[in-house]
């Protein structure tokens, strides 16, 4: 189905539309979402639980929605809160000296929806060491080969912060690397 | 490119390793979808996905003839009743109906009964459209 954002919006401001919108809005958003919260929390599960408290809240906030952002805007930025609250209750934060780390590599060793083999899970488990908003500008940044001036639209911070950000971070993980050859 | 990110590249297959259970995003927007109508949040899935479809004409003129059949075997067997029940069999009845006590219903009772006679509009779009 044909994605027009305009009219997905006015159908979502009117009661009688609304519900129908907000179906195509999950469809549409679904994916992508997913994708930027699972590389954030690794299990399919804890992904598929943040992606759905994702669009609860956006349905519970629809009515403010004005449009000032675009859709997909506004709702990365409430999963990306749902991802950092979900990981702070989680404690997932862990650094690089952590046990926290290497539990994420062996965790996704037995995970039936990871099939990376031991270098992938080295990556990751380097990935899960960083401190989440490092974790997060390295993922936007590396993986999904985002533009400075576009992470910095969705996460509210400036292209310096996140230029320094994303330097610390490969900088931890080549270390990272350079512990394991 | 900076030095590290190149030492990072040369430890990345390209490949990327998650993968997700099978069916699992063709599923995902009407699982949403009902999580938000459990919640009484919106009105069911079913209720919005519905739409009402005109039956052919010939299963509408089965269905009334379907309907008129059941009313003649009716009609025909009180009438059957009426006039071949000795009378006096039909006065015991009267007498028995007389005497019999009167009793009351519960609220619980009217309610059971109510829910089971009254579709709600969602039954009835499923009848509309796939008991047929």
């Amino acid at each position: 189905m044909n994605w027009n954002e305009k009219q997905i919006v006015e159908q979502l401001h009117d009661e009688h539309t609304r519900e129908h919108a907000f179906a195509q809005l999950v469809d549409h958003f679904k994916e992508p979402l997913y994708w930027q919260i699972r590389r954030m929390v690794f299990a399919h599960e804890d992904a598929d639980d943040v992606l759905q408290n994702t669009f609860v809240k956006a349905w519970m906030g629809i009515e403010n929605f004005r449009g000032d952002a675009q859709l997909g805007t506004w709702l990365f930025r409430i999963a990306n809160n749902e991802t950092l609250n979900f990981l702070e209750r989680n404690r997932q934060q862990v650094s690089l000296d952590d046990e926290g780390a290497a539990g994420v590599s062996a965790r996704l060793e037995s995970d039936p929806y990871f099939d990376g083999d031991e270098t992938e899970r080295l990556l990751q488990e380097a990935v899960a060491a960083l401190p989440a908003r490092q974790r997060q500008v390295f993922n936007m940044k590396y993986f999904d080969e985002m533009k400075y001036e576009d992470i910095s639209e969705l996460l509210g911070t400036s292209v310096g912060a996140l230029k320094a950000s994303y330097h610390h971070a490969v900088k931890k993980i080549s270390d990272f690397f350079h512990a394991h050859d | 490119m900076l030095q590290e990110e190149k030492i990072i590249r040369e430890h990345d297959s390209g490949r990327r390793p998650f993968t997700v259970p099978e069916g699992y995003f063709e599923g995902f927007t009407e699982k949403m979808m009902t999580r938000l109508a459990a919640q009484g949040n919106i009105s069911p899935v079913a209720e919005q996905n519905t739409q009402v479809v005109s039956l052919p004409l010939w299963k509408k003129v089965m269905r009334y003839a379907a309907i008129a059949a059941v009313a003649a075997v009716g009609i025909g067997g009180a009438w059957h009743y009426m006039n071949h029940t000795p009378k006096h069999h039909s006065e015991q009845i009267m007498a028995s109906q007389a005497d019999s006590q009167t009793f009351e219903l519960t609220d619980e009772a009217i309610n059971d009964i109510l829910d089971y006679e009254q579709l709600d509009n969602q039954q009835i779009a499923y009848y509309l459209t796939v008991a047929y």
